[in-house]
C-alpha cells in the first residue's frame, strides 16, 4: 500500500504489509451523524473521516429513492487504520478495514513486522473500533479469527508487502516474469507491472528516492499484492480457512506465514538484474561508449538471446566482410567475459529486507 | 420500454410518414432519422462534411451561479426536486490558497455525466466541471461512433440534466462553451478516436513503435493496448482493441467479443494547448482568463485534429520515398537496423524503442545525441519501410466508414424521452456547421421513447 504523501515521517518496518479484510457489523449511527464528536465522546482517536458519498437508488416497490451513504474513515494516523463504511435503511455496516502496522506503531525505531508487532497491531485496532459498534458483542468479528469458524464473518482479503530495495533501479531489471502473473506488461521509464488490478496476484516495481542523512538515495519499491484465491492457497490450512457465504476464506494469520509467503512468491520471480560494468560510467566518452559490441553483448544478456545468434543477425544488417565477422565474434566475447546479470529474485531475500532505509520515501 | 426491433423502421417509411404529418412534428421526427449503423450498413458520404463526431470523454470547464439550496443541502435538494441523479459527494480543497467546497454530482441513473461544483465564500459564481460523455449518455457504454444529430441529442440531454441546478434556469447557456459571446464555458479535454479493421494485427503490431516528437517517453505496451504519453500530460496516444477493453470491463460478452474484435480504437487524448494546436480552425478559439481556449468544434474539425496528431507519428506509416540501394551500410543505420530485426523475433518482448532505450540506459549515452539520433532514425526508416499501414488509413472515406461496438443487452436499458432530446436553437447553431446535408439513415435511434 503506498503512503499518504504526507507520511515521511513513517519508519520503515523491513517489510511493510498492510493487511486488509472483510467484515459486516453494525456501527453505531450516530458516529455518522458526527463523526469527530461521537469519537471523542469514546476516545476513539479519530484522524480523518472523508465526508460521506450519498447513492440515490430507485426504489422498484415504491418508487421512491433509496439512499445509501459510503464513507472511509481513518483512525490513528492516515492510513494506520482505514475503515469503510455502508449506511442502508437497516443501519450502518462495517465493511472492510485496511491495518497499516509500520505507520500504526511508528515509534521511531527500525524493527521488522515480528509477531509481538503484530498482535499489538490487530489488538489496537480491535480497541479502537469497538466503542463505534452498536453491540460490543460484535467485536469478536472486528478482527478474523476471533470468532468461532461457524458463526465468523471476518475474513482476511488481501495482503500488500511492501519493501525498499536500496541502491536498485528498474531500468536494470530485464525480462521480467512470474508464473502467478505472466510477463511483465506495461514496462515504463520508473514502473515495471506484472499481473493486472484486481487479479490475485501482481507485483509492482516503482524507482524511487528518498533525503537521508542529507544525501539522496535511491532505491526500487516492490509491492507485491496477493488476495482472492492466491492468498487462501498461500497462506491457508485446516486451521486458517473458514467457509463464509460458501467460500474458503482465510481466517488465520501468523507473522511468519505471512512473511514466508511474500518471500516464496518473489522467489519464483524470473529476470535478470544486470548493472553496467564500471568501465561503461566514463561519462567523458560521451556518445562514443555505444559500441556494437557492446549493444549486442548487452542485449544478449538482458534478454536472454543467443549472442552467435545475435551476432549473426547484426553481421546479415551490415552486410560486413568475413574478417570484420571475425573481429565482431572476439569483440563481444571480451565484453560478454565482465557482464554478470544475476537472478532478479535474489534483490527480493531476506538479507535485504534487513537494510531497509530508515526513512521511507 | 421500447425494442430495437419493433421500433425499427425503413428511410422510405420515414419519408412516407413525413408527408402525413404537421410541420413541427417533420422537425421533430427528422431530427430522429439519424441512426447511423456502419457495422451492418456501411455508408460512405462522398461529400466535404462529416457525419460523425467520434468523440469518448469530454470535459467543460465553467463557472455559473448554481442555486443556493443546492450548494448548502445537496440530498435534500435532490429529493426535494426529484432530480435524475445517481450520487452526490461534499468535500473540501483549495484553488488559489482559498479554501472551497466542492459537490460532485454522478447525474443520470447510469454513468456519462458527472459535475464537480466548486463554490468559495468570496466568489458569486461557482467554478463548475463538467465530465461528459455523449456516446454514454445515449447507449450506456462507449463503443458507438456517434454521429453529428446523436452528439446535439446528448447535448440536449446534458442541458436538461442542468438546468434544475441553477439559481435560474436561463443561465443554462453559460455552461455549454460557444453558445454565448465572451461566455466563460470551454472544452478543456477532449477524447478524439477512430475505429478501424484490424483483423491479422498488423496495425496494432505497426503502432508499437510508434513516436510523438512532442512526447519524450517510449510508449508503454501490452498485449492489445499501446499507450504513448504520460495520463497527466496534454497529449496522450492511446491505441487498444475496443471489444477486449469493455470485455474486462464486463461491458461485453464473450460471445459478442467475437463479433467486435478485430476493431482498433486510435484515441488521441488531448487538453489545453493541444486542444487549441490540434482542434482550432481559425474561429473556433477565444481568450479566456488570458488563455487560449477551444470553445466550439464541428466534426470536421475533430476529424482534421484526429488525423493531424495521428499522421505526426513516426515510425509507423509506409514510407513513400525511394530506398536507395547502397553498396556498404553506415555502422550506425546497421545498428538501427540490427535493432528493428532483433525487434521482430518473437522471442524478444522488447520493441526497438524499448530496446534502444535500454542500450542509452547501460551506455549512458546522450539519448538526443549524433549516434543515438542516427540510430533511431536508421530504425524508424527500416520500420517505415516495412510498415503495411498506409497514409490512406486517415482519408475521408476511412473517416466515414467507421465500426461501432455495441451491445444491445446494455442500450436497451437506456431510454430518454423525446423532449430531453430535442436540441435548443443555441446549440444547433454553434455546433451543427452550415449547409451540413441531411443525415438520412435507416432507424430511429433506440436511446428514444417515441
Amino acid at each position: 500500500m503506498r503512503k499518504n504523501k504526507n507520511a515521511h515521517h513513517q519508519l520503515s518496518l523491513g517489510l511493510d504489509v498492510t493487511m486488509s479484510l472483510s467484515t459486516n457489523v453494525l456501527l453505531n449511527p450516530e458516529f455518522a451523524k458526527n463523526p469527530q464528536s461521537f469519537a471523542i465522546r469514546n476516545g476513539v482517536r479519530l484522524k480523518h473521516a472523508g465526508p460521506p458519498e450519498t447513492s440515490f437508488k430507485n426504489d422498484s416497490l415504491t418508487g421512491g429513492k433509496n439512499l445509501k451513504a459510503k464513507a472511509n474513515v481513518h483512525l490513528v494516523d492516515h492510513h494506520a487504520i482505514r475503515l469503510f463504511y455502508q449506511q442502508d435503511k437497516f443501519g450502518l455496516w462495517l465493511k472492510t478495514i485496511d491495518i497499516n502496522p509500520g505507520i500504526l506503531l511508528s515509534d521511531n525505531v527500525f524493527r521488522p513486522l515480528d509477531e509481538e508487532r503484530l498482535a499489538r497491531s490487530l489488538s489496537i485496532t480491535q480497541k479502537e473500533i469497538t466503542p463505534l459498534l452498536v453491540d460490543p458483542l460484535d467485536a469478536c468479528h472486528i478482527i478474523p479469527g476471533m470468532a468461532d469458524k461457524e458463526s465468523a464473518l471476518a475474513y482476511w482479503t488481501k495482503l500488500t508487502y511492501e519493501m525498499i530495495v536500496p541502491d536498485a533501479q528498474t531500468k536494470f531489471m530485464g525480462k521480467l516474469s512470474h508464473p502467478l502473473t505472466g510477463p511483465e506488461q506495461g514496462r515504463s521509464m520508473k514502473q515495471i507491472r506484472l499481473g493486472s488490478r484486481g487479479a490475485g496476484c501482481n507485483i509492482e516495481m516503482e524507482d524511487v528516492q528518498w533525503v537521508e542523512r542529507s544525501h539522496t538515495a535511491y532505491g526500487v519499491r516492490a509491492i507485491l499484492s496477493i488476495c482472492k484465491s492466491v492468498l487462501t492457497d498461500a497462506l491457508g490450512d485446516l486451521d486458517s480457512v473458514a467457509n463464509i457465504n460458501e467460500t474458503q476464506r482465510l481466517v488465520g494469520l501468523s507473522n511468519p506465514k505471512a512473511k514466508r509467503a511474500f518471500y516464496e512468491v518473489m522467489s519464483r520471480l524470473e529476470g535478470c538484474y544486470l548493472l553496467p560494468p564500471p568501465q561503461w560510467l566514463d561519462e567523458s566518452k560521451g556518445d562514443n561508449t555505444v559500441t556494437h559490441y557492446k549493444m549486442i553483448a548487452l542485449l544478449s544478456k538482458v534478454i536472454d538471446f543467443p549472442t552467435d545468434e545475435m551476432i549473426d543477425m547484426y553481421v546479415e544488417a551490415s552486410q560486413c566482410c568475413l574478417d570484420t565477422e571475425d573481429q565482431i565474434r572476439d569483440g563481444v566475447s571480451k565484453v560478454i567475459d565482465y557482464l554478470n546479470p544475476a537472478p532478479v529474485r535474489i534483490l527480493f531475500e531476506q538479507n535485504t529486507a534487513a537494510y531497509q532505509p530508515s526513512v521511507l520515501p | 420500454m421500447v425494442t430495437m426491433d419493433t421500433n425499427r423502421s425503413t428511410q422510405s417509411d420515414c419519408l412516407r410518414n413525413h408527408s402525413q404529418q404537421p410541420a413541427d412534428t417533420l422537425i421533430t421526427r427528422s431530427r430522429l432519422i439519424t441512426h447511423y449503423d456502419p457495422v451492418s450498413s456501411p455508408l460512405i458520404l462522398m461529400n466535404t462534411h462529416f457525419n460523425i463526431l467520434p468523440l469518448d470523454r469530454t470535459e467543460i470547464t465553467s463557472e455559473a451561479q448554481f442555486n443556493a439550496d443546492l450548494l448548502s443541502d445537496p440530498i435534500q435538494f435532490i429529493e426535494a426536486h426529484k432530480l435524475e441523479i445517481r450520487s452526490s459527494k461534499p468535500s473540501r480543497s483549495s484553488r488559489n490558497g482559498h479554501p472551497v467546497s466542492v459537490i460532485t454530482l454522478n447525474v443520470l441513473t447510469y454513468k456519462g455525466i458527472r459535475i464537480q461544483i466548486e463554490s468559495g465564500a468570496r466568489r458569486t459564481l461557482s467554478r463548475v466541471t463538467i465530465h461528459f460523455n455523449p456516446s454514454v449518455v445515449l447507449y450506456g457504454l462507449n463503443g458507438h461512433v456517434i454521429t453529428l444529430n446523436e452528439f446535439l441529442d446528448a447535448l440536449a440531454i446534458l442541458v436538461s440534466c442542468l438546468k434544475p441546478l441553477f439559481a435560474n434556469s436561463n443561465d443554462w447557456p453559460c455552461l455549454i462553451p460557444g453558445l454565448r459571446s465572451g461566455g466563460l464555458a470551454y472544452w478543456s479535454y477532449l477524447e478524439v478516436f477512430s475505429h478501424w479493421r484490424d483483423i491479422d494485427g498488423s496495425q496494432l503490431a505497426g503502432y508499437r513503435n510508434l513516436r510523438h516528437p512532442d512526447l519524450k517517453r517510449p510508449p508503454r505496451h501490452w498485449p492489445d493496448s499501446i499507450c504513448a504519453g504520460a495520463h497527466k500530460s496534454n497529449l496522450l496516444f492511446f491505441i487498444y482493441r475496443k471489444a477486449v477493453e469493455m470485455n474486462a470491463a464486463k461491458k461485453l460478452s464473450d460471445s459478442e467479443l467475437n463479433t467486435y474484435k478485430s476493431i482498433l480504437r486510435l484515441e488521441a487524448r488531448m487538453k489545453n494547448d493541444k486542444l487549441v494546436k490540434y482542434f482550432g480552425n481559425g474561429s473556433n478559439i477565444d481568450v479566456i482568463d488570458g488563455v487560449e481556449r477551444l470553445i466550439w468544434f464541428h466534426p470536421k474539425d475533430l476529424i482534421n485534429g484526429h488525423r493531424m496528431a495521428f499522421l505526426e507519428l513516426k515510425g509507423v506509416y509506409k514510407s513513400e520515398l525511394e530506398i536507395k540501394r547502397k553498396d556498404k551500410i553506415k555502422p550506425l543505420d546497421a545498428r538501427g537496423l540490427f535493432l528493428v530485426n532483433l525487434a521482430a523475433d518473437e522471442r524478444v518482448p522488447y520493441t526497438f524503442s524499448e530496446l534502444l532505450e535500454r542500450v542509452i540506459d547501460y551506455t549512458g549515452a546522450d539519448r538526443s545525441g549524433t549516434t543515438i539520433t542516427a540510430m533511431r532514425k536508421a530504425g524508424e526508416f527500416e520500420l517505415e519501410k516495412r510498415s503495411t499501414i498506409t497514409r490512406d488509413l486517415f482519408s475521408d472515406a476511412a473517416y466515414h466508414r467507421q465500426y461501432s461496438v455495441k451491445n444491445t443487452e446494455v442500450e436497451k436499458l437506456v431510454r430518454h424521452e423525446i423532449r430531453t432530446v430535442i436540441a435548443d436553437r443555441l446549440i444547433l447553431d454553434t455546433y451543427r456547421p452550415a449547409g451540413q446535408p441531411f443525415d438520412y439513415s435507416y432507424d430511429f435511434p433506440n436511446y428514444i421513447v417515441p
